[in-house]
């Protein structure tokens, strides 16, 4: 490298002035590749760590989207569930005939439940009468049952649904779907019967 | 007049190899902290026996001595052979051998600078994986030196030579130079790294130069060299590193007092991978110390016969006085002789009768002022300057020119 603050350097130009200049300059540049190198390192550090951090990124965000996905699977689920029962007693006032009950998964807060409720009874007095029934959804429910005339000696069946969105559900809490049933004159008989059939989307 | 003698010796070891007597040298020089570079001729009739060995190239040293006391020392790098009777001979001074040699890691810290110089010689040129060459590192002022920091790498690609250079051209950095001793038991000639905050002896205040060079005198011929020319005048100087990332360390401008000139700036980068600004600001001190009134030596040939003798009375880097020109009465028209109180009447009376006023006659000098015996200085140079570095021509008349540094001029 150039040192014009060396006396030396001071030397007036002789024959040999172009060789040294060459000389001078090949060990410059000699010495300047290696500088030049160098003083890149601290970019390629540079642009190393932003690759390892986008790096992390991308992975964060794979990570992030695997559980966005999973969320996203979680958003709604559906059960059901169905309880029926036979020889059932009918009384006169409403009663329940038979439910299912559904358990509220973890996460989730809101469900929307529709069900149904179907009934068959057979009337062994001899006065004719009428069935009533109505589905119950976690004490929510029509208030307008339905009904059918129910023929002295001979059988009828009768449907009642309903829909209901349940929130401010907790848990690990349970509710329930439920049929009631009732008439007249309340009988027993071996032909009497119910199902209640729900579906459940639970939301969070 | 000193004798004047070549012989060869071992790089290795300085052991002697021949004596060279016929050698044919046009001419040597040396200057401070930097190599030099001769050419010589060995006529083969008269050769000594192993001369092959003694021209070695890489091997072997042609010493210069005079008075058996050796003043110059040549690596030979490149022998020519040809259908001639004679070998010619590039040579290197020593100074070459350390761009030959590179640093390895190395940190110093608050180190005297003339240790630092010592330190890399001895382990990076005396040393090596086939051996180095025998150097002698010796201080020639007291004390280690300006305590320095510096830190060196392998992966510099730094050589030796590149280190010391950019160590002695810092603001009171280290002067060195090579030079040359006999040592005995066995007789060898080896070299000596001369490094000091000074190299050469400074005139003692209130004292004369040991050695002057005068014209009308020994001086034979002399040349004035002055040049403002880019890298060698500049009155406002930066170093600069180079980069680190987005970061370039620079000196802060320096800049001379001098009003004669414009602006001329010189910029350039003493090392690389400086990152101490402060460095950089020795380096543009010294630098402008030297390029603020531009570069300018004086070079003055004198016959080595009537000389004052290198490496007696004066040696690289001291203090050398000089004398050139001034004014001498005119030896053509010395005197004019004017007659005064004389008229051709008293003239002719006293003349030829004995008898009235004689004239006065004056020799009356017409040059008063004196003639400049070198017009290029009128009233002649006179003073007190530095040697930075001499060449001897080995001619029938062998010549020496010690070259001094105008910015170092006293009392001109």
């Amino acid at each position: 490298m150039a040192n014009p603050g060396s006396v030396g350097s001071a030397m007036p130009p002789a024959e040999d002035a172009q060789p040294r200049k060459v000389a001078d300059l090949e060990r410059a540049v000699r010495e300047l590749a290696p500088s030049v190198a160098r003083s890149f390192a601290p970019v390629f550090e540079a642009i190393n760590a932003q690759i390892a951090q986008m790096n992390a990124i991308q992975v964060e965000q794979a990570a992030q989207l695997v559980s966005l996905n999973a969320a996203v699977a979680l958003q709604v689920q559906p059960a059901s569930g169905h309880s029926g029962v036979a020889s059932g007693t009918l009384t006169s006032t409403p009663s329940e005939i038979t439910r299912c009950t559904f358990t509220v998964p973890a996460g989730y807060t809101r469900a929307q439940v529709f069900g149904t409720v179907f009934v068959s009874v057979y009337n062994t007095g001899a006065n004719a009468d009428n069935i009533r029934a109505y589905l119950d959804i976690n004490g929510a429910y029509s208030s307008t049952p339905t009904i059918n005339s129910l023929v002295s000696f001979s059988g009828a069946g009768l449907g009642s649904s309903y829909a209901a969105t349940l929130t401010g559900l907790t848990s690990g809490s349970t509710f329930y779907v439920r049929g009631i049933v009732y008439n007249q004159t309340g009988n027993a008989n071996q032909y009497n019967g119910a199902n209640v059939d729900a579906t459940v989307l639970f939301l969070r | 007049m000193p004798e004047l003698t070549w012989v060869a010796t071992d790089l290795k070891t300085g052991l002697l190899l021949a004596d060279l007597p016929d050698l044919m040298v046009d001419s040597v020089k040396a200057s401070l902290g930097r190599y030099e570079s001769a050419s010589a001729a060995l006529p083969l009739p008269t050769a000594p026996e192993h001369w092959q060995r003694a021209t070695l190239e890489g091997a072997s040293v042609l010493n210069l001595l005079s008075d058996g006391m050796p003043v110059w020392g040549g690596m030979v790098t490149e022998p020519n052979l040809s259908e001639s009777d004679t070998v010619d001979l590039s040579m290197a001074t020593l100074e070459a051998y350390l761009d030959r040699r590179y640093v390895g890691d190395e940190t110093f810290v608050g180190v005297g600078q003339n240790v630092i110089v010592k330190t890399l010689v001895e382990k990076y040129a005396v040393i090596g994986e086939n051996g180095g060459v025998p150097f002698r590192v010796q201080f020639t002022t007291a004390g280690n030196g300006a305590l320095r920091d510096r830190t060196y790498m392998d992966a510099d690609d730094k050589t030796l030579y590149s280190v010391l250079s950019d160590l002695m051209g810092v603001d009171g950095g280290p002067e060195w130079t090579v030079g040359w001793e006999w040592q005995h038991n066995p007789e060898r000639i080896t070299p000596v790294l001369y490094v000091g905050d000074r190299i050469g002896r400074a005139v003692p205040a209130g004292l004369g130069p040991a050695s002057t060079f005068e014209m009308p005198g020994c001086v034979s011929s002399f040349v004035l060299a002055r040049s403002y020319a880019n890298g060698r005048g500049a009155n406002s100087v930066m170093a600069v590193s180079t980069a680190s990332a987005d970061v370039r360390p620079q000196s802060p401008r320096q800049l001379s007092t001098d009003t004669t000139r414009p602006t001329f700036e010189y910029r350039y980068t003493p090392s690389t991978s400086i990152t101490a600004v402060s460095t950089l600001t020795d380096h543009a001190v010294a630098a402008l110390a030297i390029l603020a009134n531009g570069s300018a030596v004086i070079a003055l040939s004198a016959e080595v016969g009537s000389a004052p003798v290198l490496g007696v009375d004066w040696s690289i880097g001291d203090d050398i006085g000089f004398s050139i020109g001034g004014l001498e009465d005119d030896p053509r028209v010395r005197y004019v002789t004017t007659l005064s109180g004389a008229d051709i009447f008293t003239d002719v009376f006293h003349d030829i009768l004995g008898f009235g006023t004689p004239p006065i006659v004056t020799a009356v000098k017409v040059n008063t002022e004196g003639r400049d015996t070198v017009p290029a200085f009128p009233g002649g140079l006179v003073g007190i300057a530095r040697n930075i570095g001499w060449e001897m021509t080995l001619s029938d008349t062998p010549m020496v020119t010690p070259t001094l540094l105008s910015a170092t001029l006293k009392g001109a």
